[in-house]
């Protein structure tokens, strides 16, 4: 590769701002000097008021939203691949035993403990959500599913819910036709939260 | 002359610094945040190499799922996007060779890649329809000739002219030393003044 001529490089450097105040201030009294130099600073200034003006750097990403959930399934996916023993537990079968497990409770005790603005410690834990999709339809529910190596469990937290039903105040409805997904819903039959248990699934709730 | 540009203000790169926090424990909400405040400038860069919406959309994807990978080697020695940055570099470029369409060596900048449909040119603000058509015609222009560049040119010009980061953190992100920064910018800027200079001369 041929090595650019020395001078030309001082130009760049002190364009870019990657002189000391020692080299630049020798730089600008060289300018003075010299107006060939001078025109050529000048030239690489418009040049770049030129790209600046005319070149975006940041481009919209076409479906924003599938990029950042297809994101999130593969994160999902390598979470159950980092702990193989977790991850035996896609099957319906295994979900439905989750659910049913003492721990579905303790799901919604930790609802509680989110909303009650408890800080929840969360080193112990490792991320190993068997959750592959959720959504709460209120948008001012925000929701977060991991596992817990402790508890052995699959965790899901709902923080923002205007009020805390009772463990008896919900259930997962197990009733839809798609056996991927599955609904938290309240007594009276409101949703509070979907959850998908295969990463094909998309949520399609009804609100 | 432009001051010494950084990629991010210190309020920016403290919200990374805190989503970077929560992500490395395991928080993939948070790292779904970071993925939101990242993806268009990712995306851009890997389309301004590629010069493919679809290929850039899967390289930018890969780019976010190798840097959770990659979490927790992150020690915040550099800001997060210009780590994230060298990620997508590394995708990009490791496509590009198993697409063979990378050209060999620093004078090579005779990958003429087409504009792709749609391509933004028109420029900002309120114009008359004249001054429009023209703008956008600069506009086509300078994405020609920037599309003529090598690839490694094409990426340092833009992330020192565009993103305005240091030669330092150019370094970083593209994985060289600075001295190739520097070489680099040279014989770039070289090449679009040689393209351009009627252009901004009788701006």
């Amino acid at each position: 590769m041929k090595t650019p001529d020395i001078t030309n490089m001082e130009i760049h450097r002190w364009f870019d701002g990657e002189m000391n105040e020692r080299e630049r201030a020798a730089f600008d009294a060289e300018m003075q000097r010299d107006p060939a130099l001078r025109a050529d600073a000048d030239a690489m200034q418009r040049l770049g008021v030129l790209l600046r003006d005319n070149v975006p750097m940041e481009r919209a990403v076409p479906n924003a939203d599938f990029f950042n959930s297809r994101i999130q399934e593969a994160i999902a996916q390598i979470q159950r691949e980092e702990s193989p023993a977790k991850a035996t537990t896609s099957s319906l079968a295994s979900w439905l035993g989750w659910l049913r497990s003492p721990w579905a409770y303790a799901a919604g005790a930790v609802a509680v403990l989110a909303l009650s603005a408890i800080v929840l410690t969360r080193e112990e834990t490792v991320t190993n959500t068997q959750v592959f999709n959720h959504y709460a339809p209120s948008p001012d529910v925000r929701v977060n599913a991991y596992h817990s190596n402790e508890a052995n469990a699959t965790v899901v937290m709902l923080d923002g819910l205007e009020e805390i039903p009772s463990a008896k105040e919900m259930f997962f409805d197990e009733s839809s036709s798609n056996s991927d997904m599955k609904m938290l819903r309240r007594a009276d039959g409101k949703v509070l939260l979907a959850v998908a248990t295969e990463a094909g699934s998309s949520p399609a709730f009804p609100r | 002359m432009p001051a010494p540009a950084s990629s991010q203000n210190d309020a920016e790169a403290a919200v990374d610094a805190e989503l970077v926090r929560k992500a490395q424990q395991g928080n993939a909400r948070a790292f779904d945040e970071l993925v939101t405040r990242h993806r268009s400038k990712i995306f851009g860069m890997c389309y301004h190499i590629v010069q493919n919406e679809q290929d850039a959309w899967d390289l930018a994807q890969e780019a976010f799922i190798k840097s959770w990978r990659a979490l927790p080697s992150f020690k915040g020695e550099s800001a997060f996007y210009t780590w994230l940055y060298r990620i997508a570099h590394n995708c990009t470029y490791d496509w590009m060779r198993r697409k063979r369409i990378q050209g060999d060596g620093e004078f090579n900048d005779e990958i003429a890649s087409p504009i792709a449909a749609g391509a933004q040119a028109v420029p900002r603000g309120d114009l008359r329809p004249d001054e429009a058509m023209t703008n956008a015609e600069l506009g086509v222009r300078i994405k020609l000739a920037i599309a003529t560049l090598q690839p490694d040119h094409r990426t340092v010009i833009l992330l020192r002219e565009v993103e305005g980061l240091s030669y330092e953190e150019i370094a970083i992100a593209t994985e060289c030393q600075v001295g190739t920064v520097m070489s680099r910018l040279f014989y770039a800027r070289k090449k679009l003044q040689e393209q351009l200079k009627d252009t901004y001369e009788n701006a």
